[in-house]
């Protein structure tokens, strides 16, 4: 009997580029349109809040008072939009095949209006990216599409409410290569394009064509400027250290509160904002037209300077409280008031001539963008982009790769992965290109392990490790694993009388762990460098166990038969 | 499964094909279109949607944009600079390519001292509109300002010869004259004298005109043409008095004692003028060279120039002594002035020209190094000074 002929099944098969293609093109008009919303919403929201000239009551109250509102949305109704919105794209893209659900974008562009709008120091890109990544996903998912092209249309979505955000459509597909993807390589260079230029298309017929930032024409005006860049470089990447410690920082401090606090903390932000905004009011919100101001040589050296110690700390408080807003705009303002302030000493003291502080704004902003968001190729194509200016190429290069340099070697996880670490998320940072030799952790582990309670006593575990002989065991339980305890630290707590302590004062902060994903060398280097059990746990949850890994259970694996990987591993922490 | 049943639902096979499996098919493709129809759908109204609050959003921003505006030129008015800059910068940072909104931070950066700024935003404005008169004067008096005299003329005269409109023609002149008279204070009188050439080219036929053109030609080191200028004023308004007195001033400024008489007595007096007159009647008067004057006079007129002179002379030896200063060359000319009293003595008549000549030019050497190192000098004394300098210019 001959089997039946599908035709339209293999038509369908047939068309699934062409649909991708057509989606991808709707995806971009819809992301830009997104972006163009989000701003016009920022906007209208700042003007409803602030007027023209705000009087010192208003900026005082008004963010606290909505970020008590934006606080109950992001503690009971929106959970996942806290923040950038950068890092949970990249989890959804990597640990969740590109599954967004339909509450993330409506609860960023509704958190985000309310929280830049109401002052707080945060960038209007990150939030964009997370709205057009969003809709990308539900639509890909509303019309059933294969998992993984759901999963490839996410970048896709990123890349086009970027490009409508920022105007700069190269910098946007670059940008979601490198951080979204985190592979320069990706095999969606073509769709992100398409989606990145149709966007941008759309927000320019909308918005006209102008430029974000109005530059002047920049000239090297003598070649030992470029030591002056270098040192821009150099304070461009220290700044970037700050940044990104005191962020973090604080952002511990916050998350070490009891969680009952965690829907009053946006208006701990608040409060704290509104106090600054009575001292700096330009510090407000997103900040582009003072961006311009210095790009334009309208701002003086105490301003500029002034500006850049504000900006960061607003910023750092901003988003370390927990609202919605990302950081990409303040990065470009700190760099922006950085530049400046450091080409107006130049300009003023050096014993050449140079460019006006205008061109060191410019190069500030690539700086820092290199520094904090640890994209230098974006960062040089956005400021290409901005300037449309060839000459300024090499002055932001070596301020860039200095910056990264100083960044990397200070602060080595970038800002979005060390922030999802915070979460307990961890992600892989490269995909790999070589072809899985050997074995990975998930399939050495033993998904059975045994626990320690986490309100055991020193007591009770000492006299588990003498009747069950472990030289390491887990605390806590699978879902919420605490960490791991020694039977060495255990008896010498119990020597110095702590034996009623509960065991987790006995845990380490930071427990040596792998990922089920991990190579058999990683596996190896980190088992070499635990007390003998290494956990596997979740990417998406560092608290949730997957299994353990011991020599014995590696031994078992080996004689059971040959490695089972399915050729995704990753070589990342 | 039967070998009639598809393999693919489990329905009937027809000729070797299942109705049911394509039909199911079809409603996946035909609910793809559907989605893909809708989606377009909703990125059409959200494309209008957008635009228009876009558009309105645009509108609000101008509205800001003109209340910042407002605000600015009110602060402005009421002094306060720094206030002014930053309604300014506001109302620039949502209308960035308004002319009026750029000029009016401008003039408001200029208010502040800060000139730098100022200078940007008018090079901001003149990446636009490189001809616009309105700008280039602007950055002109701004380049004035800070004392940048090449930058300040190439802006002067990209402003005269940029676009002006037909009825510029005036507002065209009056700059022109700007520059001649920022070119006086600059002290580049060459440069002012080519462009007052321009400007009477361009004069037109009234009185004041040729009065300030002739004022700025006097200003220029060019008196003969601005007794032109004042002729022609006078001409156009004989009872002027601006124009009266400054023909007086032009033609003692020639060498025109006689005119300057003419001229200066006609005008309205005041102390200066009324001195001017006096030292031209003095120079008429005095002048020993004079064509048409018989010998007696010449050697009466030499007689009493140079007794003036020799007391001009010894007064200013003896406030020399007095105070100590060396006075060699007043001595020197002391001892000429003794020779020549001698020789003229001696000489008699024979030859009257020659030994007057050598007198008058005598005379001009002791008022002339007597003024520079001694006290203020007589209305004569001036007048002698005079009458020696045109001698020697003649000479020469």
């Amino acid at each position: 009997v001959t089997a039946p002929r599908l035709p339209v099944a293999q038509q369908i098969r047939l068309r699934e580029e062409q649909l991708f293609l057509t989606l991808t093109i709707i995806i971009g008009v819809l992301a830009g349109l997104s972006a163009v919303l989000f701003a016009i919403g920022i906007d209208r929201v700042t003007h409803l809040f602030f007027g023209n000239a705000p009087s010192h009551l208003r900026l005082f109250i008004v963010p606290a008072v909505v970020s008590v509102i934006t606080g109950i949305l992001l503690a009971k109704v929106f959970p996942n939009v806290r923040g950038s919105g950068i890092p949970q794209t990249e989890t959804a893209f990597h640990l969740h095949g590109g599954r967004i659900p339909w509450q993330v974008p409506v609860g960023k562009f509704l958190t985000g209006v309310l929280c830049i709008g109401s002052g707080h120091s945060m960038g209007r890109e990150g939030p964009s990216v997370q709205i057009g990544a969003g809709l990308a996903s539900v639509i890909g998912r509303w019309l059933r599409l294969p998992p993984a092209r759901v999963k490839e249309l996410v970048p896709v979505g990123a890349a086009a409410a970027l490009s409508a955000a920022f105007n700069t459509p190269v910098a946007a597909v670059l940008f979601a290569l490198e951080e979204i993807i985190g592979d320069l390589n990706a095999t969606l260079l073509g769709s992100t394009v398409v989606a990145s230029v149709t966007s941008v298309i759309v927000a320019r017929s909308i918005l006209g064509n102008e430029p974000l930032f109005h530059v002047p024409a920049y000239h090297l005006e003598h070649p030992a400027e470029l030591t002056a860049y270098a040192v821009l470089g150099v304070a461009g990447g220290i700044i970037s250290v700050i940044f990104c410690k005191g962020l973090l920082g604080l952002r511990v401090l916050f998350l070490r509160l009891p969680s009952s606090t965690r829907m009053f903390q946006p208006a701990m932000g608040g409060v704290a904002i509104g106090a600054l905004l009575l001292v700096a009011p330009q510090v407000m919100g997103v900040g582009y037209e003072y961006v311009n101001q210095a790009l334009n040589g309208g701002l003086v050296f105490k301003t500029l300077l002034f500006l850049c110690l504000f900006k960061l700390a607003a910023t750092i408080i901003s988003y370390s409280s927990g609202n919605a807003g990302g950081i990409f705009a303040p990065t470009l303002y700190i760099g922006a008031m950085a530049g400046g302030a450091l080409g107006t000493l130049v300009h003023r003291y050096a014993p050449f001539p140079t460019a006006d502080p205008a061109a060191y704004a410019l190069v500030g902003m690539g700086a820092l963008f290199a520094g904090i968001i640890r994209a230098p190729m974006t960062s040089v194509f956005m400021i290409f982009e901005i300037t449309q200016d060839y000459q300024i190429l090499v002055p932001l290069m070596v301020a860039n790769m200095l910056s990264f340099a100083i960044s990397k070697r200070y602060q080595p996880l970038p800002i979005y992965h060390a922030l999802l670490q915070q979460d307990g998320i961890h992600l892989p940072s490269a995909v790999p290109h070589e072809p899985v030799t050997g074995w990975t952790a998930g399939d050495v582990m033993n998904a059975n392990a045994t626990f320690l309670p986490a309100d055991a006593s020193i007591a009770s575990a000492w006299e588990s490790a003498r009747t069950d002989g472990w030289r390491a065991r887990l605390v806590g339980d699978r879902n919420q694993m605490v960490g791991l305890v020694t039977a060495l630290a255990v008896r010498e707590a119990v020597e110095e009388g702590r034996a009623e302590e509960p065991v987790t004062t006995l845990v380490a902060d930071e427990a040596v762990h792998v990922h089920s994903d991990h190579s058999q060398e990683i596996v190896l280097q980190r088992l070499a460098q635990s007390n003998g059990v290494l956990p596997v746990v979740s990417r998406d949850a560092a608290t949730r166990l997957e299994g353990v890994i011991t020599m014995d259970t590696i031994i078992a694996a080996m004689e059971r038969g040959p490695a089972r990987s399915n050729g995704s591993h990753s070589n990342t922490p | 499964l039967t070998a009639t049943s598809c393999p693919g639902c489990g329905g009937t096979l027809v000729d070797g094909s299942c109705p049911a499996c394509e039909g199911s098919q079809w409603r996946l493709v035909h609910r793809e279109f559907m989605l893909l129809a809708l989606l377009v759908g909703i990125a059409a109204v959200s494309f209008s949607f957008t635009r228009a609050a876009a558009a309105s959003n645009r509108r609000m921003h101008m509205r800001d944009a003109a209340a910042a505006y407002q605000t600015g030129r009110q602060e402005l008015r009421q002094g306060d600079a720094a206030g002014a800059v930053t309604a300014l910068r506001r109302a620039i940072a949502t209308e960035r390519d308004n002319r009026q909104y750029q000029l009016a931070l401008a003039n408001a950066l200029a208010a502040n001292h800060q000139d730098d700024a100022e200078r940007q935003v008018l090079l901001s404005l003149r990446e636009q509109s490189p001809e616009d008169p309105e700008i280039n004067v602007r950055l002109a008096r701004s380049e004035a300002r800070t004392g940048s005299l090449a930058m300040a003329l190439r802006y002067y005269q990209n402003a005269l010869y940029g676009f002006w409109p037909e009825t510029g023609a005036a507002a065209r002149r009056e700059l022109r004259i700007e520059l001649i008279n920022y070119l006086l204070t600059e002290g580049q009188q060459g440069r002012a004298l080519s462009e007052l050439l321009l400007l009477a080219a361009d004069l037109p036929d009234t009185a004041p005109a040729h009065v300030q053109a002739a004022r700025l030609f006097m200003g220029a080191g060019d008196p003969r043409r601005a007794l032109t200028h004042f002729k022609a004023a006078l001409r156009l308004a004989p009872g002027d008095t601006a124009a009266q007195s400054g023909a007086g001033e032009a033609s003692f400024q020639a060498g025109d004692y006689a005119h300057a008489v003419v001229y200066l007595r006609d005008a309205n007096q005041s102390t200066s003028l009324s001195e001017l007159r006096t030292v031209a009647q003095l120079v008429i008067e005095s002048d020993p060279l004079t064509r048409r004057l018989s010998t007696d006079e010449r050697t009466r007129r030499l007689n009493v120039d140079l007794k003036r002179a020799q007391q001009r002379l010894d007064a200013c030896l003896q406030f020399q002594t007095a105070a100590g200063l060396p006075a060699g060359e007043l001595n020197g000319l002391r001892a000429e002035l003794q020779t020549f009293t001698r020789r003229a003595a001696t000489s008699g008549v024979r030859e009257p020209l020659e030994l007057i000549e050598s007198g008058v030019e005598l005379i001009y050497r002791i008022e002339n190094v007597t003024s520079q190192s001694c006290a203020a000098a007589t209305l004569l004394d001036r007048a002698l000074l005079l009458i020696g300098k045109q001698y020697a210019s003649g000479q020469q």
